[in-house]
């Protein structure tokens, strides 16, 4: 069963449009959502959540179309929504009156393990502590899914590192599912199995992330060498005064050619100078 | 429900210290200055000001987002708010109430309030609420506290003065509210009950529109 299932949803705004999305994230499963900014990750991310109403198309989550069931979906956006005056042992007094399955003692153990402090009014955390105390909220209670928009975005490397540690040891469970979008490609590429690639709006690429980066490969050449290849083997163009770079997929270009492999940071740039 | 308000309650514990220190300032003076009215301002100042500061901070750190990504229904978290400026307006009510208690049961020089009086307290801040919370729900507190404080201020004075000037009433009296409070202080009235079932059919009226637009509302 897929954790996510979206078919051709669309969302217009005067200057944005949504259109018609199409991905799902199987269960037991990390997919990545990456894209530029404005590329439509937060806006997909806010339509499954239901915090906004699409167009048109379907959007299921754990199979269903209506509300999704929160008790099981522990949701991180890019900054901490709790108000600045409570402290960590507050936020958690109000979370365990919220969700029938809490665990105050997983909670206190995140907070252990995260060292924050219990009773310091959140305003005085840092970035990186606020990021924390979220994700230890969306694991204190029995969150099959976890939604991330951008939860590493601004933290520093370890930081980073422990967070994704997190969603490791959650991935343990063949049953628990991930979506995270994250414009930090190498977290993405150290976690995921799946990758979705959005511009502009539309979906780009949807794919395994091993099969993803196997297919491609950029392809340094000029112009007549780019010429004498199949069109369908060449998926994107980047010209530079000097030098040519193609993204191609590796099996149908003649073998031989100097290919380097390519990454996710590279694929988004192809994207987004697509020719 | 009971975590929402739990959060409000405790994401403006200076607000609230900050009201419970007027209420017994206001308890004091009123009773010295032998005017009740001082009650009502409190009361009216509470039904404002407490949904007005709760949006406010919700706004402020984007709590609607983590609201609807909990497991509660969005009409509970308008009800929430809603229940906060009740039990507010009941707290704010409790001097009035203890003195009434303590001019009942004793023989203490106190100012002299009617169980009437406070009747009419509630019913304005129910009315207030009810009036004001819808635009805070809908235009957000920057701009909806100027047309909730409008609307308060259409109630308090404009709706009175437009009465009296407009001749609606065969009395047509100049100060049409004193004489709508007077009457319907004087004992339980028919008015009274009738304004009560009014403020109560504002209330549902407000909490199913407040529901409504929050339902519709797209939280980026």
């Amino acid at each position: 069963m897929d954790a996510i299932k979206l078919e051709n949803v669309c969302k217009e705004y005067p200057a944005f449009l949504l259109d018609s999305v199409t991905f799902s994230v199987p269960m037991g499963s990390v997919m990545g959502l990456i894209g530029e900014n404005g590329a439509g990750k937060s806006t997909t991310i806010r339509l499954i959540l239901h915090m906004l109403h699409p167009d048109s198309g379907t959007i299921q989550v754990f199979g269903k179309e209506d509300t999704p069931d929160f008790e099981h979906i522990g949701v991180v956006f890019d900054e901490n929504c709790f108000p600045g005056t409570l402290s960590a042992q507050d936020a958690g007094k109000i979370l365990g009156a919220s969700y029938r399955t809490w665990s105050e003692s997983a909670y206190q153990g995140y907070l252990e393990r995260f060292d924050l402090p219990r009773k310091k009014p959140i305003k005085t955390y840092s970035r990186g502590m606020r990021m924390k105390l979220s994700i230890a909220a969306a694991l204190s209670h029995d969150s099959r899914l976890l939604i991330l928009d951008e939860p590493t975005s601004g933290l520093d490397p370890v930081v980073r590192d422990e967070i994704l540690d997190l969603f490791y040891d959650f991935m343990q469970d063949e049953t628990h599912a991930i979506l995270i979008s994250s414009h930090i490609t190498s977290d993405l590429e150290k976690i995921c199995d799946y990758i979705t690639m959005m511009h502009k709006g539309k979906v780009y690429l949807s794919e395994e992330k091993d099969v993803l980066l196997s297919r491609y490969a950029i392809l340094h050449c000029d112009e007549k060498t780019l010429h004498t290849l199949p069109p369908e083997a060449v998926q994107c163009v980047n010209r530079r005064k000097f030098e040519i770079r193609a993204l191609v997929e590796r099996d149908a270009i003649p073998s031989g050619l100097p290919v380097d492999p390519v990454t996710l940071d590279e694929l988004l740039l192809f994207a987004a100078k697509e020719e | 429900m009971g975590a929402l308000l739990l959060k409000d309650v405790l994401s403006l514990k200076k607000s609230i210290l900050t009201y419970v220190g007027f209420l017994v300032l206001y308890t004091i003076i009123g009773i010295y200055a032998g005017n009740s009215g001082f009650f009502m301002a409190l009361a009216l100042v509470v039904c404002i000001m407490m949904p007005v500061s709760a949006l406010a901070v919700d706004e402020q750190c984007h709590w609607d987002r983590m609201a609807v990504c909990m497991p509660v229904k969005r009409g509970a978290i308008v009800i929430s708010k809603y229940m906060l400026a009740l039990i507010a307006l009941f707290c704010a009510l409790l001097p009035a109430v203890f003195l009434l208690v303590l001019q009942t049961w004793s023989t203490l020089p106190v100012l002299e309030i009617s169980i009437q009086e406070i009747f009419v307290m509630g019913i304005m801040g129910v009315i207030i609420t009810a009036l004001q919370i819808p635009f805070l729900i809908w235009l957000g507190v920057e701009k909806g506290r100027f047309v909730s404080m409008g609307s308060v201020f259409l109630l308090c004075f404009g709706v009175p003065v437009l009465v009296s000037r407009s001749g609606i009433l065969s009395h047509g009296s100049e100060r049409f509210l004193e004489h709508l409070l007077d009457s319907m202080t004087d004992a339980m009235r028919p008015e009274l009950w009738l304004l009560m079932l009014a403020a109560a059919a504002i209330l549902t009226i407000s909490v199913t529109i407040s529901v409504h637009i929050y339902n519709k509302k797209e939280i980026t």
